[in-house]
């Protein structure tokens, strides 16, 4: 016994020397970088080995994770004062909460104007990266609707189909797809598994029926209620439903995630797969054979649309770095076109769209990318909550959401794990209702702001419009 | 004590010839079943990433790839992360093992004043699910200073689920008949003597459950090793390194599938080690 | 009364002795407790004095609501359906994991057994790969067109493949099969351990009587473990009850809350949001409130366990 402690004394002894060694021989600054920009690691990767090339001084530790794991993980340190010299504002919260808690550092200090200059209009916009004026966050990429369709241009040739346009040709398209795939292809694919894709395709199907919803995870509401259970939500409801039920919605849907799925459609199994700009990148890497293209979602009405999505602040410099200046260097050197081509490949390889002007018009050279932007140039603006009143940026941080949320609706329509949707989501829309109300009174602002009278379904809401409404 | 063992051995009245057929035949059908996930995942990490889909049933993959493996252990800082890891587990471990060792060992025998108010604190915290006990460890771990350091690990390694085997070691304890402790006392020998050469060689089975167990929380623990070393990525384990596989939007299946394998192997080895120590009749031995 | 009398007739030898003896079992305690009471007892404390805050875990502001989270959490379906799956979660797995375990500890402590390290390997293994690599593995062995249904199909079990995880009816079957696949060589060598206190010359002498492998089993060996049967029983229902990574990794919770256990509820309160911030606040008053549920649950275990000791 006696000796097993002198061991674990000696041991202890030999460690904490081991600690102090390490400590000593740090003789580049290491900066610590960490996000879940997993669609551009490679290109990330390359452009940390020549930053470092570049600044001798400076290593650079990059560490990726996801969403769920920064919030439990790295939030905590933030809060004690040793969190990462870089790090991006997670999706739970918005820019005025992290400013609010003295995550950042005022960016103007360290970044020239020449610099700022660079970014695209409107990039570096009040309540997104700034906040009260001062500039906080830079944005990782330009915003663009994640709720296109991709399609696989085989399997619609093979089933001898057009490209669908309606809810009703989409239903049949997905059928006959189905039919003739005879366990070889199915219709529609989808991650399932993950609440968030549900959500964004079902709010995507809903806006192309004509009706007024708000984008993922924002408020807004009809005739004073929240529109969760309005006839166009219905449509909707009734196309999925409908696609489940003519099995043609591919089987593992349900128990799949968004990876998958992707990786799937790139194999041919499905025809159709509603997500986002980077899944071209990871297709042209890895499935450079597949022959596919980008459409909008099917519409369900005449006046169906699609939504712009708002643009959200990314990284951003800690309070409490030791090294502002290299941290700043190195947001230089990210955004740079000169030295480096950090922006010019993540474009080129179809992950993001840059935010530096001339980025995109001299590297889109991707066809299915081209596709998919101007695919996505057709989306139109909606009211947004925080453009009429920035309060409620406190309203989003003091909302209880209910469970069952839309989300887990959409996501239990998928799986068929539910049979009338229509009266989880009625008791949704009035559960909501109230919890914003809730929170409205709680921040002091009037719930009526929610509502856009002047609103019209498939027309941009423009800055004229909200000056109307005052 | 390796003669008893003989003797009993020698002893041991064989089963019949097909009860024993039996017996293989059921265990090898269970451990195939078992152990089926498995080599699909080693198999998988074989296989290049696009026929990672595409041959979903197939054991054998048409094209075998080492890259896998190259890029995990660029990408995981392997040989700094696993060192580090080797350190982190055999000490966390010589701690629990002591700790619990010595605690459960007067838990389990003596009713001392304190005792019950002892054990129902412990059986009725782990009861309680915590929603996560990062940041109150990383708090103490930080105002030990140790934040960053191998030894902030450890302490923290140790500091986990370690009731668990306290509960072992002091339900075994309390099974040991009381005459070898009074004949200890007569030959003159103290409460740590006693304990020491009298009890502990005889609680081998619980340690040798703690040595895999703990190995294998510790090796494998992501959460606290990652928040505990934020600041100081050197001071990281293997299992922070290779868990950047799973990403927010995308998955390198084939890549966790060769960071598993990795990981595993060590583990084996210790289990492979230790498990010999479960053999029928130890115990008994040294009882007679 | 009596205990009382025999104290005071203590000689004062045997009262140094009792203080001494009280001592040397402090210390023996005490690092245990030191550790303890830093990485479980704070954290407890923590959890239960934020279980009485309106707090997101992930800004310093925090407002004091009292019991408002408990209020709230008696009227929340979603809880108690967490709540109840739980206990459904439990039940199925508990028996299995326990006896499955105990057949093959058995099986496997014969040390005529040639082969025992490699059975013992082979069952042991799926305890050494962490959750997520299994949660991968198993979506594609219980998908749609994976093995599972493949073997069922050629079996004539079944006439349509199912989606086993993804299917709201089979889900949570699917998540017991899987962890109790997973989880089985951990109590396995508890069980390996325990038997190590069954003296082999007694299991002899039962053989030698002539009594079969299976009335040596009941007749010998239970009685002999049970002191650490309880122990491993109330190891595995309080597991069962606190079961995390694997359910989150094989369905998150889902379909529509089919796995939705505690821990799940508990962790995307605490960490994801559909609007707002996340609940830490609310979460800690979820896992609290469903510890006390298991505190009884054990000590009622616990009692248990004290009868089968007496019967040894």
């Amino acid at each position: 016994m006696k000796k097993l402690f002198s061991l674990l004394l000696a041991a202890a002894l030999v460690l904490s020397l081991c600690g102090s060694l390490t400590a000593l021989a740090d003789e580049p600054i290491t900066l610590r970088v960490y996000d879940w920009s997993d669609s551009t690691l490679v290109y990330r990767q390359k452009f940390h080995e020549e930053f470092m090339a570049n600044n001798p001084d400076i290593k650079i530790e990059y560490t990726q994770l996801t969403i769920d794991q920064f919030n439990s993980t790295v939030v905590g340190a933030i809060q004690n004062g040793e969190g990462p010299d870089l790090f991006p504002v997670p999706t739970t919260l918005n820019l005025s909460t992290a400013v609010a808690e003295n995550w950042f550092l005022p960016l103007e200090d360290y970044l020239p104007q020449e610099f700022l200059d660079t970014f695209l209009d409107g990039t570096l916009s009040e309540g997104v990266q700034r906040k009260n004026g001062v500039l906080y966050t830079l944005p990782e990429s330009g915003s663009l609707s994640n709720s296109m369709f991709f399609y696989n241009k085989d399997i619609l040739a093979e089933c001898g189909l057009e490209v669908p346009k309606t809810f009703e040709d989409f239903r049949a398209a997905c059928k006959t797809i189905t039919e003739k795939g005879a366990g070889r292809y199915w219709g529609l694919i989808e991650g399932g598994n993950q609440a968030n894709r549900c959500d964004i395709l079902f709010r995507a199907l809903v806006q192309s029926a004509g009706g007024k919803i708000s984008i993922n995870n924002r408020a807004l509401t009809v005739n004073g209620r929240v529109p969760y259970d309005t006839e166009e939500v219905r449509k909707a409801v009734e196309l999925l439903q409908g696609i489940v039920e003519d099995g043609s919605l591919y089987p593992d849907t349900a128990s799949i995630s968004a990876p998958e799925a992707r990786e799937l459609f790139a194999q041919g199994k499905a025809a159709f797969l509603c997500q986002g700009l980077w899944c071209i990148g990871t297709w042209a890497n890895d499935h450079p054979e597949l022959n596919y293209g980008v459409m909008v979602p099917p519409k369900g009405a005449d006046n169906g649309y699609v939504a712009n999505v708002e643009s959200i602040p990314w990284m951003g410099i800690y309070s409490k770095t030791k090294y502002p200046e290299a941290a700043a260097r190195y947001l230089k050197a990210l955004y740079d076109t000169e030295t480096y081509h950090y922006q010019a490949d993540v474009v080129k390889s179809g992950s993001y769209v840059s935010v530096i002007k001339g980025v995109n018009e001299a590297n889109m050279v991707d066809p299915v990318m081209k596709e998919y932007y101007e695919a996505a140039s057709q989306c139109i603006d909606i009211p947004i909550a925080t453009s009429r009143n920035v309060k409620f940026y406190d309203f989003y941080s003091t909302v209880v959401g209910t469970t069952p949320s839309l989300a887990s609706i959409a996501q239990g329509i998928l799986s068929q794990a539910i049979d009338e949707p229509m009266d989880y989501l009625a008791a949704l829309s009035d559960a909501e209702t109230n919890a914003w109300k809730t929170a409205c009174e709680a921040v002091g602002i009037d719930f009526s702001e929610l509502e856009f009278s002047n609103w019209v379904a498939g027309q941009p809401y423009t800055a004229a419009d909200y000056a109307a409404l005052q | 004590m390796e003669m008893t063992k003989q003797t009993a051995a020698a002893k041991r009245v064989r089963l019949p010839r097909p009860g024993r057929i039996v017996i293989n035949a059921v265990l090898i059908l269970c451990s195939l079943i078992w152990i089926y996930p498995i080599v699909w995942t080693i198999i998988s990490s074989f296989k290049p990433q696009a026929d990672f889909f595409k041959e979903q049933l197939t054991l054998f993959p048409a094209t075998w790839t080492l890259d896998n493996y190259s890029r995990v252990w660029s990408k995981a800082n392997f040989a700094v992360y696993f060192f580090n890891s080797v350190i982190v587990t055999v000490f966390s471990v010589l701690l629990v093992l002591i700790m619990t060792n010595m605690a459960g060992y007067v838990l389990g025998r003596y009713k001392f004043v304190g005792r019950s108010a002892l054990m129902a604190i412990f059986l009725s915290s782990i009861c309680i699910p915590l929603v996560s006990t990062l940041i109150p460890v990383y708090q103490i771990v930080k105002g030990m200073g140790l934040l960053g350091t191998r030894l902030g690990l450890i302490l923290s390694g140790a500091g986990g689920a370690h009731v668990v085997f306290l509960l072992l070691f002091s339900s075994y304890y309390s099974t040991v008949p009381n005459e070898l402790e009074e004949a200890a006392k007569i030959d003159g020998c103290g409460f740590l003597r006693t304990f020491v050469k009298v009890m502990m060689p005889l609680s081998s089975p619980i340690s040798t459950t703690v040595i895999i167990m703990e190995s294998l929380w510790t090796w494998n623990a992501f959460q606290l090793p990652l928040i505990l070393t934020l600041n100081n990525p050197t001071a990281r384990t293997l299992a922070v390194g290779l868990y950047a596989f799973k990403g927010e939007n995308t998955v390198d299946w084939t890549g966790i599938c060769a960071g598993g394998a990795i990981a595993m192997v060590p583990i084996i080895v210790v289990f492979i080690a230790f498990q010999k120590f479960f053999i029928n009749g130890m115990a008994g031995a040294v009882k007679g | 009364m009596s205990q009382k009398a025999i104290k005071v007739k203590q000689n004062p030898i045997q009262r140094k002795n009792r203080i001494k003896l009280n001592l040397w079992c402090w210390a023996f305690v005490s690092l245990t407790l030191i550790f303890y009471l830093l990485f479980q007892g704070y954290p407890i404390l923590c959890s239960i004095y934020y279980s009485l805050f309106n707090w997101s875990g992930m800004t310093s502001n925090m407002t004091y609501v009292g019991l408002e989270n408990y209020q709230n959490l008696l009227k929340d379906n979603v809880f108690w359906g967490a709540f109840r799956n739980s206990f459904r979660y439990m039940i199925m797995v508990v028996p299995l994991e326990v006896t499955i375990s105990l057949f093959f500890a058995y099986l496997l402590n014969d040390e005529k057994l040639r082969a025992r390290t490699a059975y013992r390997v082979s069952l042991f293994v799926p305890v050494v790969v962490t959750a997520s690599i299994v949660g991968i593995v198993m979506i594609f062995i219980w998908s749609s067109n994976g093995i599972i249904n493949y073997v069922l199909k050629s079996l004539r079990l079944i006439d349509k493949n199912i989606n086993w995880l993804g299917n709201a009816k089979y889900a949570m079957r699917t998540v017991v099969i899987v962890s109790v696949w997973k989880d089985m060589g951990t109590y396995m060598i508890y069980w390996l351990a325990a038997l190590q206190g069954v003296p082999a010359d007694v299991i002899e002498a039962a053989s030698v009587d002539g009594a079969t492998r299976g009335k040596t089993f009941f007749k010998v060996v239970v009685p002999m473990i049970a002191p650490t049967a309880g122990i491993i029983l109330i190891l595995c229902t309080i597991n069962s009850l606190k079961a995390f990574d694997l359910i989150q990794t094989l369905t998150g919770g889902g379909p529509f809350f089919a796995t939705d256990v505690i821990a799940t509820f508990v962790y995307r309160t605490a960490f994801t949001s559909d609007m707002g911030l996340p609940r830490f606040g609310y979460a800690s008053a979820a896992a609290t409130m469903f510890g006390i549920v298991v505190i009884i649950i054990g000590a009622v275990l616990n009692a248990l366990k004290g009868k089968l000791q007496k019967l040894q």
